[in-house]
């Protein structure tokens, strides 16, 4: 590789490095937590979920469920209902109108065997929802995920151009060298470069889905305006629906037109989900894999009758297959372990990142300083 | 002019080999395929660990 050639690589490494290291910490700092967002929940008291069932005790009506709900908030129409996979716990969101954003709902979580409110505290409060807007958006909205969205792939590219310079820099040592009994600076190099090479796969992961989860809002928003567009002709000019037909009713068609699937959540019309006449009921698969994907079937809000089952188009199943994949919470707890430890590693690579920087000289002399290290020859 | 050296990206070329099917693995399946997905990652990570505990050598 030619001198200019390692500049340049050099370059594009410090820069997008330091242009990104301060929000990559604070996303791998409030990441930490949100890994153990569950277990948090319920240790605190904040995820409550109810006993297990009696005996041939059997879910109640869904309207009755979504009526003891908004009985609660009496202002507020519903929005959303959703199934705890683990438990017979049912959710219900609540807003004052049908747009309401997720920050202003109000939320019920019942047993929906007993209709019991269990009391459960607002989704969109709390230490952890701080958190969580402070990974997502920085409390910016959608210019705040586009921003953190950004910061992602500038991480990418530092990422891929740390793994060019990795190799010409190593070639005269061997994987894994940690040298301590030289200058203090050696070692912190040693530190980054044994720790991003072992994590490199892990984090381009995690920063390419995280990247891509922060545009989660605009692609949505354009399934909603492709899928629901091929029957809009239909219903245009009709009035939006004054009475919804049963909730129930809408669930039942829908399991039967996708058997072997079961209901995640349902959106009613006007959330943003689902078109303005419509119910979203939201089904996913039993497998690993298809349980992280949804296949929304829309039902006339008016009538109860099945309109359509769009499907869901390419970006879409890669949004849903990356979430998880952002995440570490398609396993069990010991995955959440291996992510925490890998989100420790990159904190530690970033540190060591910064204090390199911080021990500057100017580029020339310290690539210099770099292929001396690592016992480079002449750069051809 | 001399050629990109390879030879330096291989270790790190198993790791990421390795840490790829274990994410994928604990994606597409459960039971055994998973619990195997999480003692490779956590192989990966001891890997670290204990290049950085035999530190010295150079």
């Amino acid at each position: 590789m030619k001198h200019g050639t390692l500049r340049s690589w050099f370059w594009v490494h410090k820069w997008t490095s330091l242009l990104c290291t301060l929000f990559l910490l604070l996303l791998c700092v409030t990441g930490l937590p949100l890994i153990f967002s569950e277990e948090i929940g319920h240790l605190t008291g904040s995820a409550v979920e109810p006993a297990p069932p009696s005996a041939g005790s059997k879910p109640l009506n869904v309207d009755d469920l979504v009526a003891t709900a908004n009985a609660k908030y009496p202002a507020d129409v519903p929005l959303f209902f959703g199934w705890d996979p683990h438990s017979t716990g049912v959710y219900v969101n609540l807003g004052a109108e049908p747009s309401t954003p997720a920050p202003k709902m109000n939320t019920v979580v019942m047993d929906s065997h007993t209709a019991r409110d269990m009391e459960a505290p607002q989704f969109n409060t709390g230490f952890m929802y701080v958190l969580l807007r402070l990974h997502t958006d920085l409390y910016g909205g959608l210019v705040g995920y586009l921003f953190l969205g950004v910061m992602g792939l500038l991480f990418v590219v530092s990422t891929v151009s740390g793994v060019v310079l990795y190799a010409p820099f190593m070639k005269k040592q061997p994987f894994g060298v940690f040298r301590t009994d030289r200058s203090r600076r050696l070692a912190w190099l040693d530190l980054h470069n044994l720790l991003g090479a072992a994590s490199i796969v892990w984090v381009l992961t995690v920063g390419v889905t995280g990247a891509f989860n922060t545009i989660a809002g605009p692609l949505q928003s354009a399934w909603q305006a492709d899928a629901v567009s091929a029957f809009a002709a239909k219903y245009e000019g009709r009035p939006l629906p004054s009475k919804l037909a049963s909730v129930h009713q809408a669930i039942e068609t829908a399991k039967a037109a996708e058997p072997g699937m079961r209901p995640a959540f349902v959106s009613w019309p006007g959330t943003g989900y689902s078109g303005d006449h419509h119910y979203g009921v939201f089904m996913s698969g039993t497998s690993p894999l298809t349980a992280q994907l949804y296949r929304p079937v829309l039902i006339d809000a008016a009538s109860g009758r099945l309109t359509a089952q769009p499907k869901a188009p390419w970006y879409i199943t890669a949004l849903l297959l990356s979430q998880p994949l952002h995440f570490g919470n398609y396993g069990g707890l010991a995955l959440k372990f291996i992510w925490a430890l890998f989100d420790l590693l990159v904190i530690a690579i970033l540190v060591s990142g910064v204090v390199l920087w911080l021990r500057k000289s100017g580029d020339t002399g310290r690539l210099e300083r770099l292929k001396t290290a690592h016992g480079v020859e002449a750069v051809a | 002019m001399r050629s990109y050296p390879l030879r330096p990206l291989l270790i790190p070329g198993v790791l990421g080999a390795v840490t790829a099917f274990a994410l994928l693995a604990a994606l597409l399946s459960d039971g055994p395929l998973e619990t195997l997905s999480v003692i490779l990652l956590a192989g990966v990570v001891v890997l670290v660990i204990l290049r950085l505990v035999r530190r010295g050598r150079g």
